[in-house]
């Protein structure tokens, strides 16, 4: 049975559309702000001349991510209502084979049945299509989400001298080289003080840092040319050091979000992951919600393990993708696939749309056994 | 820009700048709260929408798409920071630029002031 809330899905669909329909307004709105201010202030001159500049494109901007939401809303609805017949597919095959069995065999039964594995295999390949299809559509609005001010307006100048919050972009691969960290390392399992990041260069000191000793974690950020220390997060009650995790995204890690948690939430062997590793582990998990992944203690065993005990080999490191060689990525992939793991995590986060495509091209072109041995993530 | 001229002080808020052209920083003040205002709106739209395509990958029940729906809740983060941001620094643009206006006219009313004063 597919697994997803058809309806759910709708109602955040729904949800999606008003919030779109939201931006866009908004933009309307900051259009008529800022045309109207400097004729109501009699306000002319340089000073006016690039606010309305500045402005003008802040409402291009709200007003351009109106049809990226919107596009996605509808795509999703539109795969709701395939992800719901597959689902009623598969459940009357379900009904027609249990009778079919009732009957012990009666052939008309078998023959109502056969024809309901026939609708719900037709119902379940339209459902994965469409899933595909609207994972797209979401990737290619997300980029447009991406470029809603333009490349050269006076809005994506300005950003380009800010700091960006750590929640916000922390680990997002290709924004650049942010003043703040864009990595928070996770910690280990040590329970007391852990410097998590001190860069090099910048203008005043950063450390991110949970302080020892204390029953709520905190964590404490300079930002360059502040002259004390700024108080980002403090969770009381916790008892364990701060966890930041990184959900999986399509662009790699994207979001470094504390969050409460015993110490047991901790995995004592994360230290010996490489950070594409560390990576791709919040991507596994959410893949595959109802396992439990834990790093493997040992090297041999693959880089994490789950609650029934299969090991997951993982490969794919946007940082190498650059270096790109196919040949050499392809021998790796065989490679990894004679290990012993059970399975072969291949991680495309963060590669270009060319390299996946290759990548892709190869997998699918390898026998259905090793196939079955491989989770595409990014793909 | 603030000319070398002074033309004229008008009442509370509407100062004579140079080059003949005056600044209601009333006006600018009120601008700063309604960008402020759309500023707030812009944080309630964007959370509702990082809540849903968050939502949608986590019940979208097909591995791809609850990656490509995760990664678009990402970007939308980042855009939505920066809408938010951008409002913000309008904002304050407008009040700063009110602040200063404000000060100028009070400058030139209090040199106002001490010329005729002096020559009484």
């Amino acid at each position: 049975m597919p697994g997803g809330d058809p309806g759910a899905l709708e109602q955040l669909a729904s949800s999606l559309e008003a919030a779109a329909a939201g931006f866009g307004e908004m933009g309307r709105n900051t259009r008529q702000v800022s045309a109207s201010l400097p004729l109501e202030a009699e306000w002319t001159g340089d000073a006016a001349d690039s606010y309305a500049a500045f402005a003008g494109n802040l409402s291009q901007g709200a007003a351009a991510v109106e049809a990226p939401l919107s596009r996605i809303a509808l795509s999703v609805r539109d795969y709701a209502g395939f992800l719901r017949t597959a689902q009623q597919k598969v459940a009357a095959y379900a009904s027609a084979a249990a009778v079919a069995q009732v009957s012990g065999d009666d052939s008309g039964y078998i023959s109502v049945a056969e024809g309901a594995a026939e609708d719900a295999e037709a119902a379940v390949s339209a459902w994965q299509a469409a899933g595909d299809r609207v994972a797209e559509e979401a990737t290619g609005s997300a980029g447009q989400l991406g470029a809603v001010f333009g490349a050269q307006g006076p809005v994506q100048r300005w950003l380009g001298t800010q700091i960006v919050p750590l929640e916000t972009l922390a680990g997002i691969p290709g924004l650049g080289d942010p003043v703040i960290p864009q990595i928070l390392k996770t910690p280990g399992a040590e329970f007391g003080p852990e410097i998590l990041k001190t860069p090099g260069a910048e203008l005043g000191p950063e450390i991110l840092i949970t302080l020892p000793g204390e029953i709520g974690p905190e964590i404490l950020i300079t930002r360059p040319g502040d002259l004390a220390p700024e108080i980002l997060i403090t969770r009381p009650g916790d008892l364990a050091p701060e966890i930041l995790k990184t959900p999986p995204g399509l662009l790699g890690p994207l979001i470094n979000y504390s969050e409460q948690g015993s110490a047991a939430d901790v995995d004592p062997n994360l230290g010996r992951l490489s950070e594409s590793e560390r990576g791709t582990l919040p991507r596994l998990q959410a893949m595959f919600p109802d396992r439990v992944f834990r790093v493997s203690p040992e090297e041999r065993d693959g880089e994490y393990f789950d609650d029934l005990g299969r090991t997951y080999d993982q490969m794919g490191d946007a940082e190498t993708s650059q270096y790109w060689n196919a040949q050499k990525f392809f021998r790796s992939i065989n490679n990894h696939l004679m290990k012993s793991a059970s399975f072969t995590v291949i991680d495309l986060t963060g590669f270009s749309n060319h390299v996946i495509s290759d990548i892709t091209d190869y997998v699918n072109s390898l026998p259905e056994g090793e196939q079955a041995k491989i989770i595409r993530i990014g793909f | 820009m603030i000319g070398d001229a002074v033309t004229g002080v008008g009442t509370e808020g509407l100062v004579g700048m140079g080059q003949g052209f005056s600044v209601n920083a009333a006006k600018l003040r009120t601008g700063s709260e309604q960008v402020s205002d759309l500023q707030s709106r812009c944080e309630l739209i964007a959370d509702d929408a990082i809540d849903a395509l968050a939502g949608m990958a986590s019940l979208a029940g097909h591995p791809v798409l609850a990656s490509a729906l995760t990664g678009a809740a990402g970007q939308g983060s980042v855009t939505f920071w920066a809408v938010g941001a951008a409002y913000q620094h309008v904002s304050n643009g407008l009040s700063a630029s009110a602040e200063t206006y404000s000060n100028t006219e009070r400058a030139i009313a209090a040199r106002a002031g001490m010329i005729f004063r002096d020559l009484r």
